[in-house]
């Protein structure tokens, strides 16, 4: 595992153990927003440390924004209907590691692939880590 | 993604199909019929006109007609497992996706619409894919305007510079894809997602598309406590998606099938009265690579590896005099990192251990451990960084050849890889949020390794149906 990887999952691992909390009105689109997280240890919650702010400032780490409103409409035979278009693409993305082989994991957004093609390896994926 | 690329799904279909064919479209004749409908422009994707040989049974002329070959074959494997009255139509386009030297988008599907209480819908106010939905309608519940499935998948992939050069799809028939990325198989796991194998409901929120379920839903299980992922609030819903194998499925189709599909879950045991507290049963990631884990176990001391001058025991070169004879005829606990899984078995190997535990280095669930080395013959194992800190913590009080700590490479016959304690399947649910992967994927600690598992491992067949993968059970859970 090169070291970059390594930091990488250990940021990663930090996060992992708070939870991120974006407080509502950071949603608002052109704000960067606050962003706080709950310690798994204490229940607190606080700031991100470092490693969990450079986490939550990669493309994987960023807030979740809310699901898309979506449009109803209903059909003649009374059945409801909503077209997702694009927004229920389901995306495979491969990365070749330092190690020349390739990784190939399916993620569910168009971000989310950008993100992971730009991060090697998934950092907990089995079957595909060989160091 | 370049916008100028981008597909324009919303078009009409009728207009698509017949403005932007130029190659005729095929259709399966099985049970059920996916056809695969060409949206790209003349010239380009699967209209492709430059000259290709004929790879693995696929004796398109062209790189497009290859690529539409391929396309049909994955539909008609799906066509030949499902059944439905209503063709299923799949809007597919190559086209250039974001790449770069080392990595890419290899493709994208899902279904296109889900509809709710259409007629003969065996649950009411609940989503099902549009191609679901016909099926069970028995007509076309689009009324023939929309796709059910839009697919879209990189032209560009291997064939430039900037786009994992080298690395491009394989668009044989026949698995033999070398090091290249086999399409079928990719699109097997896509189209499965637009079938249906895939929860609408938001899994970080938790919440439904306009306050109505998914008929994937019913089947998920919060496995703690037994209560149905529709009766939980968003926030337990979310909850659970990060729970770390907490979600089941409870489908009767995958239930029934999982002791024909599954290996016994392997564990470590250790005993031995030195081992205080450290004397359990441990959670594993298996091997890719030596002897599995079998009902007759191997037995021996634990003995750790020691890097003079280090709190580590990498195994990455022959080992010294002193953990030679530490682990000669033991079994050894070594740490991850530095060099390959396989160099570190080789290693121990060569010094006379007869199995080997690999302790993680970084926090996180158990993983498995992947490589490939014909001449390892012995078992291998990992555990989590807590789980190798417990059993060095175990083995401070050791003697050079022995600590009283017996480690037990074997299986629980009473459990299956990849279910839980009552054997239904687990999905996926690292206790880190993977967006889109979490809960519409199978647990990657199925063994073995499953179609839709999150990461598209090497050794899939492309078999959709036990006894080697669960995937049509579940597509017939919810109803195909």
């Amino acid at each position: 595992m090169s070291n970059q990887k390594l930091m990488t999952a250990g940021a990663l691992a930090a996060l992992c153990t708070a939870t991120v909390m974006a407080l509502p009105h950071a949603h608002a689109a052109g704000q960067a927003g606050m962003v706080v997280v709950r310690d798994a240890r204490t229940g607190q919650l606080r700031a991100p440390n470092a490693a969990e702010a450079a986490a939550l400032q990669s493309p994987s780490g960023q807030a979740r924004q809310a699901p898309a409103q979506r449009v109803e409409s209903v059909g003649p035979a009374g059945s409801h209907k909503v077209q997702l278009g694009k927004s229920a693409l389901v995306y495979s993305v491969v990365t070749r590691g330092a190690d020349g082989k390739l990784a190939e994991q399916c993620v569910g957004s168009e971000q989310a692939a950008e993100a992971a093609m730009q991060q090697p390896t998934p950092a907990k994926e089995p079957h595909h880590e060989t160091e | 993604m370049k916008p100028s690329n981008r597909a324009r799904w919303a078009r009409p279909l009728a207009a698509l199909a017949f403005a932007c064919c130029t190659f005729a479209t095929g259709a399966s004749h099985a049970a059920a019929t996916i056809t695969i409908v060409n949206t790209n422009e003349p010239g380009v994707g699967f209209n492709d006109t430059t000259p290709a040989l004929p790879v693995g049974g696929n004796l398109g002329t062209t790189l497009g007609q290859q690529r539409l070959i391929a396309f049909q074959h994955a539909a008609d494997l799906w066509g030949a497992k499902l059944t439905s009255a209503v063709p299923v139509r799949v809007d597919a386009a190559f086209e250039p996706l974001d790449c770069t030297a080392t990595g890419a988008v290899l493709g994208a599907a899902g279904a296109y619409e889900i509809y709710y209480d259409f007629p003969n819908a065996p649950r009411s106010t609940t989503w099902y894919p549009s191609a679901l939905a016909s099926k069970l309608a028995g007509f076309d519940v689009t009324l023939g305007e929309s796709p059910h499935i839009i697919a879209r998948f990189n032209s560009r992939l291997g064939l430039f510079s900037d786009c994992l050069p080298g690395s491009g799809f394989y668009l044989g028939l026949d698995r033999q894809f070398g090091t290249q990325i086999d399409l079928v198989t990719v699109l097997l796991h896509e189209l499965a997602h637009g079938l249906g194998f895939q929860t609408f409901t938001d899994d970080f929120f938790g919440e439904q598309v306009l306050g109505v379920p998914s008929i994937w839903d019913y089947y998920l299980v919060d496995n703690h406590n037994n209560r149905s992922w529709v009766t939980l609030t968003p926030a337990q819903r979310a909850a659970t998606a990060v729970s770390g194998n907490g979600l089941s499925w409870n489908g009767p189709r995958v239930t029934a099938a999982l002791p024909g599909v599954l290996a016994p879950l392997s564990q470590l045991r250790i005993t031995g009265s030195v081992a205080g507290a450290a004397a359990r049963n441990y959670q594993v990631g298996d091997a890719a690579f030596g002897p599995p884990l079998a009902a007759a176990a191997v037995t021996g001391q634990l003995m750790p590896v020691v890097d003079q001058g280090s709190d580590t025991g990498l195994a990455c070169t022959p080992l010294s005099p002193v953990n030679a004879q530490a682990v000669r005829g033991n079994i050894a606990l070594v740490d991850r990192g530095t060099c390959a899984f396989t160099v570190k078995a080789r290693v121990v190997q060569a010094a006379g251990a007869i199995g080997m535990v690999v302790a993680d280095n970084v926090e996180g669930d158990v993983a498995g451990i992947s490589g490939t080395d014909p001449l390892v013959t012995i078992p291998s194992v990992r555990v989590t960084l807590a789980d190798g800190q417990a059993l060095r913590g175990a083995l401070l009080s050791r003697t050079r050849t022995r600590s009283g700590v017996v480690a037990s490479l074997g299986i629980d016959p009473t459990r299956l890889a990849g279910a839980d304690t009552r054997n239904r399947l687990l999905l996926y649910t690292p206790t880190f949020y993977s967006p889109g992967s979490t809960v519409s994927h199978y647990t990657t600690e199925a063994r073995p390794n499953q179609l839709m598992e999150p990461a598209i491992n090497t050794d899939l067949t492309h078999e959709v149906q036990p006894p080697v993968d669960l995937t049509l059970p579940l597509l017939q859970d919810i109803g195909w």
